[in-house]
């Protein structure tokens, strides 16, 4: 397949993206780094869900993808369901120096399946891997969990620019993969044809009074 | 060029006369306020105790008094111009009635404790050094607006403890000390959050009861005023979410600085209608554009553009505001209905700051206990004050945690870190997190309660003094710190015994962290919120 789409006509997809995970891990680093190419040392803290998107080609596929990030701080849980809802995947991000950043992903990995199904792609990401000497969450742990979930895991440097690329990449891959695969097929498997359907899956919890969107 | 410059300067020259007749405007004003008592002043030095109920008594009648809208006449009008910008800290807590809320040394027996005792300082560390870091004052991690920073959220932790510690309020905080001292601030903060005028207590508290509440009745004007708009934004399937940050910090970083200070002048005079009514106003001034958005583009307006460059000038912005205002008021459209009795209740219902029940006597020798731990802690240069962050239920009567082998200061598993004069100094005021409850309950060493754990818990001065690091090394965990790359030792105690067999401690989770300054936590167990979840 011709990466660039050059000369034939690709699919086109429209993704949604939701970046989770706890305080001051880097989702937001990592989501400014990979859109506008930058590392801001003292970027703010995220209230609201901030929100950019990016235009690529993956797969012979063109992809219109919108990132959201969201609020780390635990108080902030309760709107979580409003931002990841309808998302096609989702990046759980933890900070590899920080044990207590890689359980919030595990607590997070829980809820998004139970609200959002095997549908969405899930990625966990291992970031602040600059920070090599100070780090406590094992790359082997994490895979371990990762693969037991049915998630890949990566690792990223927002700082150093590590990986960020390439996760985004993967992952719009995976979704591409998982489009194309059909809304019927709704197992895990990534895989199969067909032609580009574009899925959008709204799933409502009956437990949530939130009102949305 | 030079009729250029000449013509800069009459424009500046004119600029500068304005602000100071508006100066002189204001001044007359706050006279008359204080001649009215309104809303307060300094009130006098602490009364000796018997003299407190009369005291109270005669506050409580002033504070009636305070409650019928006592405010200089043309307040209201002058307030769309905005308070001149040097008399916003003398101004700014008048119109919030600080005074009604104010109790002297409060601040201060709060931050005492807090040091000792907030469990939100690590979430607060972390804001700090996300708020205003482009502002001059916030720039230097550490540096004193920094520091008062820490201390103003870290002391309201203890005061709202139903609220304690929430993001978005390092921002207002941060704003508040850019015209005030750290104690104005706090009860600037605390009357924001309690005063029937602004309730923020209803935004920040769990659940966010008044963000619901608020967005409800948002919609309702939008479609009422702005029904195209309102129906472009649902068909482009555009959420609310921006809401939040609008109005959890009034338009802070969500409009030009100016812009927001002139906002906040507004909402402190009129309380959280001012909310609504610019969520609307941004909409009206910017109609056409808005229904020409997607989401991509919408999101972009409100997290970029706008917070660059409006797009109009602050007074007109003012203007449009106020056409919006006065229709909204004349629609009885301008507040949103009260909460219903079933919600969540968006005022503080528990007792505001519970731990100032505890005595001072307390409070010091629990100073006393730390500073000795860190003069110990120093003298056999582990460098650091280990202090501990643990599980609710896993705290009762623990013996945390100590330095590893704390006579012998060439133990060659810590390096021995050669403390600066900084550090020294920052160690003076440094700021702890233990556990309330064990805190409240059996507080320190002498305290005969805690006398039913081992030998190792009835005294935390003999674990480090007394403890061989061998002995009882079943009981003994060594564990990195996260950051420094320390080792800290970590005795099992009693209620450690109880909890988990020897084969499960030694795989239970503990954690130590340390942060970048000088506090360490050590988690045992899983962490409180997440087992919450």
């Amino acid at each position: 397949m011709d990466p660039s789409g050059a000369g034939t006509s690709n699919d086109e997809f429209k993704f949604k993206v939701v970046l989770l995970g706890e305080g001051a891990v880097g989702k937001s680093s990592l989501m400014l780094r990979y859109v506008q190419g930058n590392f801001n040392p003292r970027h703010i803290s995220t209230i609201q869900a901030s929100f950019l998107s990016k235009q690529l080609v993956v797969d012979g596929a063109d992809i219109d993808l919108s990132i959201w990030d969201t609020a780390g701080q635990e108080k902030y849980h309760a709107l979580g369901p409003i931002y990841y809802r309808g998302s096609h995947g989702a990046l759980l991000v933890y900070d590899v120096t920080d044990a207590k950043s890689f359980d919030k992903v595990k607590m997070w990995v829980k809820e998004l399946r139970r609200a959002l199904g095997d549908d969405v792609v899930l990625f966990i990401v291992g970031n602040k891997v600059d920070l090599a000497d100070s780090r406590t969450v094992e790359t082997e742990m994490a895979t371990q969990f990762a693969t037991s979930v049915g998630a890949t895991y990566e690792e990223t440097s927002a700082k150093e620019n590590i990986g960020v690329e390439n996760l985004f990449e993967l992952m719009c891959s995976a979704m591409v993969s998982r489009a194309r695969a059909g809304p019927s097929n709704r197992g895990p498997s990534p895989n199969g044809g067909g032609g580009g359907t574009r899925r959008i899956r709204i799933v409502d919890e009956p437990t949530t009074g939130r009102k949305c969107c | 060029k030079e009729g250029t410059e000449t013509e800069d300067q009459e424009v500046n020259r004119r600029r500068v006369e304005r602000e100071v007749r508006r100066e002189k405007k204001w001044l007359d004003m706050i006279r008359e306020w204080e001649e009215d008592r309104f809303p307060f002043e300094t009130p006098p030095p602490p009364p000796p105790m018997g003299v407190q109920e009369r005291e109270r008594r005669e506050r409580e009648k002033k504070n009636q008094r305070v409650t019928k809208p006592v405010q200089p006449a043309k307040l209201f009008e002058r307030i769309w111009k905005g308070v001149p910008e040097k008399l916003r800290g003398s101004v700014w807590p008048r119109l919030l009635r600080v005074d009604q809320y104010r109790k002297e040394r409060v601040y201060e027996q709060l931050l005492l404790r807090a040091r000792l005792v907030s469990r939100d300082i690590r979430q607060i560390d972390l804001d700090i050094n996300r708020t205003y870091r482009d502002h001059l004052a916030f720039r230097k991690r550490y540096d004193v607006k920094q520091q008062s920073l820490l201390n103003v959220l870290a002391a309201y932790s203890m005061f709202n403890t139903e609220v304690g510690y929430c993001q978005g309020m390092s921002q207002i905080v941060a704003l508040f000390l850019m015209y005030l001292d750290e104690e104005e601030s706090f009860w600037c903060l605390h009357a924001l959050m309690v005063n029937p005028h602004h309730t923020m207590h209803g935004f920040f508290v769990p659940g966010f009861p008044k963000l619901s509440r608020f967005e409800t009745h948002f919609k309702k004007i939008l479609m009422k005023y702005k029904p195209k708009i309102y129906k472009h934004l649902d068909k482009e399937m555009i959420p609310y979410i921006y809401l939040t940050k609008w109005w959890f910090g009034c338009f802070l970083d969500r409009v030009p600085f100016s812009l927001t200070l002139r906002l906040w002048d507004l909402f402190l005079v009129e309380g959280d209608s001012v909310l609504l009514a610019m969520a609307l106003n941004v909409f009206k001034m910017h109609d056409k554009r808005i229904r020409k958005y997607n989401v991509e583009t919408f999101m972009e307006f409100v997290q970029s553009s706008i917070t660059k460059d409006f797009g109009f000038s602050d007074d007109e912005v003012m203007y449009s505001l106020r056409e919006t205002m006065e229709k909204m008021r004349s629609d009885r459209l301008l507040h949103a209905p009260p909460p219903s009795p079933s919600d969540l209740a968006e005022v503080p219902t528990k007792a505001l700051g519970p731990v100032l029940t505890r005595s001072m006597a307390d409070i010091r020798s629990d100073i006393a206990e730390i500073q000795s731990r860190c003069s110990r802690a120093n003298s056999t240069a582990t460098g650091r004050s280990p202090h501990t962050r643990k599980k609710r239920n896993s705290m009762n009567g623990h013996t945390p945690h100590t330095p590893h082998t704390p006579h012998t200061p060439s133990s060659s598993m810590i390096p021995p870190s050669p403390r600066s004069k900084e550090e020294r100094r920052r160690e003076d005021q440094v700021i702890t997190e233990e556990p309330m409850e064990r805190r409240e309950g059996s507080a320190h060493p002498r305290d005969p309660l805690r006398n039913g754990g081992t030998t190792l818990t009835t005294n935390r001065r003999s674990v480090y003094d007394n403890l061989p690091p061998t002995e009882k090394s079943e009981n003994v965990r060594r564990l990195r710190d996260e950051k420094t790359g320390q080792v800290v030792s970590i005795v099992r105690d009693q209620s450690d015994l109880d909890r988990y067999t020897q084969e499960e401690y030694r795989n239970v989770d503990v954690r130590v962290t340390q942060l970048a300054n000088h506090i360490t936590y050590v988690t045992i167990g899983d962490d409180d919120e997440f087992s919450k979840v």
